[in-house]
């Protein structure tokens, strides 16, 4: 079962750029937010 | 309806195979989003004149509750459906679970949102965790660990997604009224249900006795036995499966303790913001998810026993690490020892369906799955009752913050000992032993 017309080939490009760009958009988050997490300056929570 | 039947959903000739892990991937992006629920916790205890935290926190615990019996009850159901009617079902129930919460918010009754996010959505879950699985390792006998660990990969994904997903609708829908809450669920419902019917739409079963063209059966390439073909009513009665539990839920158990607290106990251990400990938990959902596709990718290669083996030991020698890294003050180390933790949880999770074909063939490997999962819903309750409780007593003891998860991580190494012996004692299953738990 193998698949060469070139609809049948976008399409499988289109699904599965459908999901792979929802998570990279997700990765892309979280790597934002982890950023300070390596950086030097280290913030002390202040004393409750 | 006949387009949701299993007969309609077989694949015509030319049909390409990889086509099936995006489906499956779609579904389980979905509904992955139950790990990033967190994020509406705050703005829920808003919602109500009495709504604490733990009352929030419930609509969670009841989520991943109904998960684990969703998938256990609805097996057989879903492996005589088919995965399209399976995954609409777990559309209607996820998405619709959604929308019954959203009327939660706005009539202010908690009780809608247990009803709606807890237990129909979680129904939805069930359904569509186990779905998509057994489909894809029809699809690729000849790398079934991959193949699973693409479409788990997307439920390690949904929570990377869901959660900052949440807060930027939050943000849009806030009012002088409104938290925005009850908006976000019905944008969100929306927006999964056109992703889940995607998947729904696309997926395909494989024809009877389809093979991936030049691939012939394992025992005929590796010294590995065929697999039986048993159901899931024999299979449960064996003793592999529960071997399989135990691997499942002392390897999840020690996971999800560290993932639960994360942010937490980054912040107790180093003395970083809350801010930063965010960071370091939305890290960790990264490898969770990366984890899930490279372990058990690795595992067509090495065998899923042996790839637990490395799971359980290097896993309990990592977990032994932590305490050190913590006396030096290195967050580098702390942070490479605990992301390589989570990939291996992750591993665990995605391995385990193409371990469980290994011992029971694809039969009915979806229902067994299915059963195998309620060990995740007990060690949803060990993993973190564990962590809290151990690290309470410690600080109650008067050891410092920073240094009160030292014990509850040599205890994490004691599960995964445990988890070790389990694996080591399992063996694929005599056909004595098949004909016997059949009768």
């Amino acid at each position: 079962m193998s698949q060469t017309s070139p609809l049948k080939r976008f399409f499988l490009i289109l699904a599965w750029l459908i999901v792979a760009l929802p998570l990279a958009w997700g990765v892309y988050q979280s790597v934002q937010r982890s950023i300070p997490l390596f950086s030097r300056e280290v913030r002390i929570e202040p004393a409750k | 309806m006949k387009i949701l039947s299993r007969e309609q959903t077989i694949a015509a000739p030319g049909f390409n195979r990889w086509l099936v892990p995006p489906a499956a991937i779609a579904v389980h992006m979905c509904i992955g989003e139950v790990y990033g629920f967190s994020v509406f916790n705050v703005p829920l205890t808003r919602v109500g004149p009495n709504w604490t935290i733990p009352m929030v926190g419930w609509i969670y615990s009841i989520a991943l509750c109904m998960l684990g019996l969703a998938a256990a009850f609805f097996g057989k159901w879903v492996e005589r459906s088919g995965p399209r009617k399976t995954i609409v079902a777990s559309c209607a129930c996820f998405c619709g679970g959604l929308l019954i919460s959203a009327l939660g918010v706005k009539l202010q009754s908690i009780w809608l949102l247990y009803l709606g996010y807890g237990v129909v959505g979680g129904i939805g879950l069930g359904l569509g965790y186990i779905a998509p699985v057994s489909t894809l390792m029809k699809w690729f006998p000849d790398r079934p660990g991959m193949a699973t660990g693409m479409a788990i990969m997307g439920f390690g994904g949904g929570a990377l997604i869901g959660a900052p997903l949440g807060v930027r609708l939050m943000d849009l829908f806030r009012s002088a009224s409104s938290g925005g809450v009850a908006e976000t669920f019905i944008v969100l419902a929306i927006l999964y249900a056109v992703f889940m019917l995607f998947g729904a739409a696309i997926i395909r079963v494989p024809p009877a006795e389809w093979r991936p063209p030049g691939w012939k059966l394992p025992q005929q390439l590796t010294s590995r036995p065929r697999p039986a073909e048993i159901g899931v009513d024999q299979a449960w009665r064996t003793r592999q499966f529960w071997l399989l539990w135990i691997v499942l839920c002392m390897n999840v158990s020690a996971g999800i303790g560290i993932l639960g607290q994360a942010s937490k106990m980054c912040s107790d251990m180093f003395g970083v913001s809350a801010a930063v400990g965010g960071g370091f938990a939305g890290l960790l959902s990264i490898f969770n998810m990366g984890g899930r596709f490279f372990w058990s990718s690795v595992s067509d290669y090495t065998g899923r026993k042996v790839v637990y083996r490395i799971y359980f030991l290097f896993g309990a020698v990592l977990y032994c690490l932590i305490p050190w890294t913590q006396n030096i003050q290195n967050r580098i180390l702390f942070v490479v020892v605990t992301a390589l933790i989570i990939s291996m949880y992750g591993g665990g999770f995605a391995t385990i369906p193409a371990y469980l074909r290994d011992l029971f063939g694809t039969h009915q490997v979806g229902a067994i799955h299915g059963r195998l999962i309620t060990a995740w819903s007990v060690a949803a309750l060990i993993g973190p009752t564990l962590v809290n409780y151990i690290s309470t007593a410690q600080i109650a003891r008067g050891v410092a913050a920073a240094e009160a998860y030292n014990s509850t991580m040599y205890v994490m190494a004691g599960i995964l000992g445990i988890g070790y012996l389990a694996n080591r004692l399992v063996r694929p299953l005599a056909h004595q032993e098949t004909d016997e738990v059949a009768r």
